[in-house]
């Protein structure tokens, strides 16, 4: 017997279920980066008391690098709010986001430069650490809404543009905590 | 056989057409998948307790092993790490969760089928690698099973803090991954796959055990990686997150400094802690289920016990510090670690009341997963009440790190876990082989491993009661005298539990062709499973999925003919379930 004859759920059931399934996903990712972030922080706060925490001067173009990626996610807003002109939005959301990333890269090698792990510089170590683990999740953002340019179906974006706007909101909360802690 | 669209083939099952390699190796199907991990933990088991059974004998009679006194942590390293982790983590979450979870749910397979190929092919190489740092210069990894700095931070510590400590780390990290990816198609499946009627609360126990764990798993799992990276960055790239100033290593001061090795310990148990329950409650949830079908009655409290669930998990993530009491900290903190620990007592004696309740008044059918699921009971409550002492700042002081930590913790993730495992196999292993393991071999292997195990580990507590530490070579101390007579007693025990697993090899790879054949529902059992053919099929169902009428467990009501009604049996003609 084949398997087609045995489906029970329809196209619309399914892709519906298939759309639940990758909400809970998507929650469950957050939560765990959330996690994440939270045990990066509990250890700052821990090292930061250490007579050896010297803090590094915030290089200025993060706030550039910011404001980009605050932006990226009003564009992908617009993506999801404008069906016909999805496309062109999203394009615009992943161009300035790749734009964040460069500007991310830039200052990286500006902190790497000046003796990145220097066993002498916690806090530089951390600058690094928190902007490369965001970095990484900036990684599936991207994954995530590149694939839904390729299938140019705006009304999946719920799940990528939920993450999108989760890793702006990772970023600025890592931003306060380098800048003001 | 190409569906109309990919997403339906997925989810439908289609992907069992197939040759070989993707039907049994590549394989999507999550009974395929779980046998993987099975057999891949006992293996891995089949290490491990080799390991148990030679550390035992240095124990007993020392320098009689041929193990150096460098080699032991090693050991009792790769013991803890490969039995805990690729052991217990495999055959009983990853294994026996694949198995049950669709098919309880009513599913067709998980919600995410390749995720789950892919995180079988993930932890497969890690169980190489962590073999093979036996082999490496300066052997494997033995800062522990916790991996604690700065044994594990600097590469010159200890023989095993070099290569051995490296491919532990890199084993681990593609544990988590792949650990991470099963529990993500765990809750996936169940929050989003259950058939139409199966509201949350009709879910058969095992499969809200396994939820309750994956989510403790995946909220606690992050801080142990967090951990990690740190520690591979103070090993490699010369940072000091856990390294404090002025540690000296064959005369040479080392160049780190400022950094906590108390800050590691908190990450770890972060972790650490929740990682019992997640081990720990899938045992309990396959205990309920059995319990149910052999004493022919719905178990006690099903709301009661599903609350506990949620509680003792939400209770488990806030009382790592327990672990810790001796490390210096303050008095006030120890209270509060006391206080929410000794709380987590309620919801699991709720849960206990209610797995012995379930028993009250049942005319017990005496299977051999019945016999491992009323041993559960009595492991769950004997080891459970050495946590009561533990859990006491106090007295925790006197006990941290002595035999009866061990006997406790054996007690807990040794013993219920497997004793869930074995209760799991023995009740699902028809669904996927059609047959029935025999029965008598079933039996004798129980008795073989359940009553020296529980003889061997409660001893334990009593050694550690007078002060035998842990992770010691050898033992000279006269106040240990009085228990050292026990040592060969305890290991001539181990060796007998250790021999006894032939049985149940035995058992398992020769029922699959020579055991009786079972229908469809051998035990005469309620849930989702059972309304489809033994093996299940590809795709889990041959046609329709089922449909969910009723709660899980329906036994013995009054006014029925048989002594069960299936989930799937519907209420009265032309009633549809309710939303799924």
């Amino acid at each position: 017997m084949g398997f087609m004859e045995s489906i029970d759920l329809s196209p619309g059931e399914e892709s519906r279920i298939r759309a639940d399934a990758n909400q809970t996903l998507v929650a469950i990712l957050m939560a765990m980066a959330a996690m994440l972030f939270a045990a990066f922080t509990a250890s700052y706060a821990i090292r930061r008391t250490s007579a050896d925490w010297i803090p590094v001067p915030f290089p200025s173009l993060l706030w550039l690098n910011t404001a980009l990626l605050i932006a990226s996610s009003g564009t992908l807003e617009l993506a999801r709010d404008r069906p016909v002109h999805a496309r062109r939005w999203l394009r615009a959301t992943l161009a300035l986001g790749l734009a964040f990333a460069a500007g991310q890269i830039l200052a990286w090698t500006e902190l790497a430069a000046a003796g990145a792990f220097s066993p002498g510089n916690p806090h530089r170590a951390f600058f690094l650490l928190l902007t490369a683990v965001h970095g990484a999740h900036l990684v599936g953002a991207f994954l995530a809404c590149g694939a839904a340019l390729g299938r140019s179906r705006s009304e999946r974006l719920g799940p990528c543009a939920a993450w999108w706007h989760f890793v702006g909101a990772l970023w600025v909360y890592v931003v306060i905590v380098l800048r003001f802690f | 056989m190409e569906g109309p669209s990919g997403g339906l083939v997925r989810m439908s099952g289609t992907h069992a057409a197939g040759g070989f390699w993707t039907r049994y190796v590549f394989s999507r199907d999550h009974k395929v998948i779980g046998i993987q991990y099975i057999l891949t933990a006992m293996a891995m088991g089949l290490v491990g307790g080799a390991l148990a059974a030679w550390i035992r004998v240095q124990l007993a009679w020392p320098g009689s092993a041929g193990i150096s006194p460098e080699q032991y942590p090693s050991l009792v390293t790769m013991h803890g790490t490969l039995m805990i982790f690729f052991v217990v983590s495999l055959a009983l979450v990853s294994g026996l969760g694949n198995i049950i979870i669709p098919l309880q749910v009513g599913a067709r397979d998980m919600a995410y089928p390749f995720l789950n190929m892919l995180s079988f092919w993930t932890v497969l190489p890690a169980c190489p690698l962590m073999l093979a740092s036996f082999f490496v210069p300066g052997g494997a990894a033995a800062a522990g099973w916790t991996a604690y700095p700065p044994l594990s931070a600097l590469k010159g510590a200890i023989p095993g803090s070099g290569w051995g400590q490296s491919l532990w780390l890199l084993a681990m990290a593609l544990f988590i991954a792949s650990f991470t990816m099963g529990g993500l198609n765990f809750v996936a499946t169940i929050f989003n796959l259950r058939a139409r009627g199966l509201t949350m609360m009709r879910l058969p126990l095992a499969c809200w055990t396994y939820l309750v764990s994956s989510i403790l798993g995946l909220l606690s799992f992050p801080a142990l990686t967090a951990a990690a990276i740190m520690l591979l960055l103070d090993r490699h790239a010369g940072t000091s997150f856990f390294v404090p100033s002025g540690v000296v290593i064959a005369g040479q001061v080392q160049a780190h400094q400022g950094g906590t090795p108390l800050l590691f310990q908190h990450l770890f148990w972060f972790l650490g802690h929740p990682e019992v329950y997640v081990l720990v409650l899938p045992a309990l949830g396959i205990a309920f289920d059995v319990i149910a079908a052999f004493s022919r009655r719905p178990p006690h409290g099903y709301r009661i016990t599903v609350w506990s669930l949620i509680v003792v998990a939400v209770l488990g993530m806030v009382v790592w510090g327990h672990h810790m009491f001796t490390s210096g900290m303050n008095p006030y903190l120890g209270k509060y670690f006391s206080v929410v620990t000794l709380l987590i007592t309620l919801p699991f004696a709720a849960i206990g009341v209610n797995l012995v309740a379930s028993l009250w008044r049942a005319r017990l059918r005496w299977t051999p997963a019945m016999l491992w699921a009323l041993g559960l009971i009595s492991a769950v409550g004997t080891g459970g009440l050495g946590g009561v002492y533990l859990g006491n700042a106090t007295a925790d002081l006197h006990f941290h790190d002595s035999y009866f930590v061990v006997g406790h913790f054996h007690f807990m993730i040794g013993m219920v876990t497997l004793f869930g495992t074995f209760a799991g196999i023995f009740y699902w292993f028809p669904k996927l082989t059609g047959r029935l393991m025999n029965e008598r071999l079933g039996r004798l292997h129980f008795w073989l491993t359940s009553l020296p195990m529980f003889a061997l580990f409660f001893l334990m507590h009593l050694q550690g009661l007078r002060g035998m530490m842990r992770r010691y070579y050898e033992f000279s101390q006269d106040y240990v005298a009085p228990v050292l007579w026990l040592q060969p007693v305890l290991t001539v025990l181990a060796f007998v539990v250790f021999a006894s697993q032939a049985l149940f090899l035995i058992n398992f790879f020769r029922s699959p062709f020579r055991g009786e054949s079972a229908g469809p529902n051998p035990w005469n059992a309620t849930t989702l499973e059972w309304t489809t053919p033994s093996p299940a099929p590809h795709g889990n169902w041959p046609d329709e999925t089922p449909s969910a009428w009723r709660g899980p467990y329906e036994y013995s009501r009054n006014g029925n003919e048989s002594d069960f009604e299936l989930q799937s049996a519907p209420a009265a003609p032309g009633v549809l379930p309710s939303k799924r």
